[in-house]
């Protein structure tokens, strides 16, 4: 656990916001209209998470674009998410395509978490899928292909444009959905998916091009798959920490002098240092692993376009970056780093310096 | 990490301040200008 959390401090050191900046100095920027337009796909995103059919439906009557609610489902089952479609309201009668929106939830439920966790990978489309994201698109695919269809017969138009939104493992159902219907001549696809889990592998990942991938800074979902937790762990495992460690005894003793320097005279402190760093120091030779094993390649990835936007250290930027691109490949640990660390270490500090003030009683 | 993936304080928290940091206008808010993106 102390490796851990000193592991994330030296990440955030890292991968400071000029660290960010000087990342992405090659992708190209987006604008703020863009912005915009996220945010308005966003709150579809969000209705997906409605608890009731109504609140669905009257999500939809004040968005920014109305739609009329044709199917709603608000529970969710493994493998089965809560999802909605909607119609676009006043489209042009000479337009050649039916518009179409449909919104799938994220995690919500224990249920939900379940799918997220299982994380099995199986071959799809001549190359990997996370199996569990990949069953639940199928489904939406399955059960709604006829409906929509129909709907397309009805409208007297040649083609579904259909736009799928979701965040999170309702992103991930999405864009297999998307890829599903896709291969389907009557539709055309657009996928907008907000912290999208990694589900395809490279080559699929890469090809999508008609799913966008929001990532927010250091969301983690889009990171996170089991190679990356395992290559997590050894990266922790391998952390000398030791300084670390030394530097927060230090605090701690520096702060007992000052608060109580009565008691912590230079004699008490020499004392503590005469038993704590060779604790330390048999610790961390116990514990730190050296050269465990080489790091696995991630084998799945956000899928498509992807948009990082993140803290570059004045405000806000956000850029295009392939969905293998090295500020996506790691995990960047805190949205704030000197903020969170600082909490951190103020936590431990509180906690070492209980744990100073009964070892020098004991010395005493 | 956690909060970053959420949509109230992570997505949409940064999509607000982008826009206002663009704008200049820190009271900036969605609800009033989105129809119109350049509003």
């Amino acid at each position: 656990m102390l490796s851990f959390t000193d592991y994330l401090e030296l990440e955030d050191e890292r991968k400071n916001p000029s660290w960010k900046r000087r990342a992405h100095r090659f992708c190209s920027g987006i604008d703020v209209d863009k912005v915009v337009e996220l945010n308005c796909a966003l709150q579809i995103a969000l209705l997906s998470y409605a608890d009731t059919v109504d609140e669905i439906r009257a999500g939809l009557e004040i968005h920014t674009i109305p739609h009329e609610l044709v199917y709603a489902e608000a529970r969710s089952e493994p493998g089965q998410p809560a999802h909605f479609i909607a119609i676009k309201r006043d489209q042009s009668s000479t337009s050649p395509t039916l518009e179409v929106l449909m919104g799938v939830r994220g995690t919500k439920t224990v249920a939900d978490a379940i799918t997220d966790i299982l994380c099995d990978v199986e071959d799809y489309k001549g190359g990997k899928a996370h199996s569990f994201i990949l069953a639940s698109g199928k489904f939406l695919v399955e059960k709604h292909t006829k409906l929509l269809e129909e709907l397309l017969t009805k409208s007297g138009k040649s083609k579904v444009k259909l736009t799928l939104i979701g965040h999170s493992l309702g992103a991930g159902v999405a864009s297999i959905a998307g890829l599903e219907f896709k291969d389907n001549p009557k539709f055309e696809v657009e996928v907008l998916g907000f912290g999208c889990p990694a589900l395809l592998s490279k080559e699929l990942a890469e090809k999508a091009d008609c799913i966008t991938t929001v990532i927010n800074d250091s969301d983690m979902v889009p990171r996170m798959s089991g190679i990356a937790i395992a290559n997590l762990l050894l990266n922790v495992m391998e952390f000398d920490w030791l300084t670390y460690a030394q530097r927060d005894v230090d605090f701690a003793v520096e702060e007992l002098q000052a608060r109580q320097g009565f008691i912590f005279n230079d004699i008490v402190v020499a004392k503590i240092r005469e038993l704590v760093d060779p604790m330390l120091d048999d610790f961390a030779d116990h514990t730190i692993k050296t050269e465990l094993t080489e790091k696995v390649v991630p084998e799945l990835y956000p899928p498509g376009k992807c948009i990082h936007f993140y803290r570059d250290g004045s405000g806000i930027s956000g850029n295009f970056v392939p969905s293998t691109y090295r500020c996506l490949a790691y995990q960047s640990p805190s949205k704030q780093p000197y903020t969170q660390s600082s909490s951190y270490s103020l936590d431990r500090f509180l906690r070492q310096t209980h744990s100073l003030a009964k070892l020098t009683l004991l010395v005493e | 990490m956690i909060d970053d993936h959420l949509i109230h304080s992570g997505y949409q928290q940064t999509f607000l301040q982008l826009v206002r940091q663009h704008k200049g206008d820190h009271h900036f808010r969605f609800d009033e200008s989105e129809v119109d993106p350049k509003a």
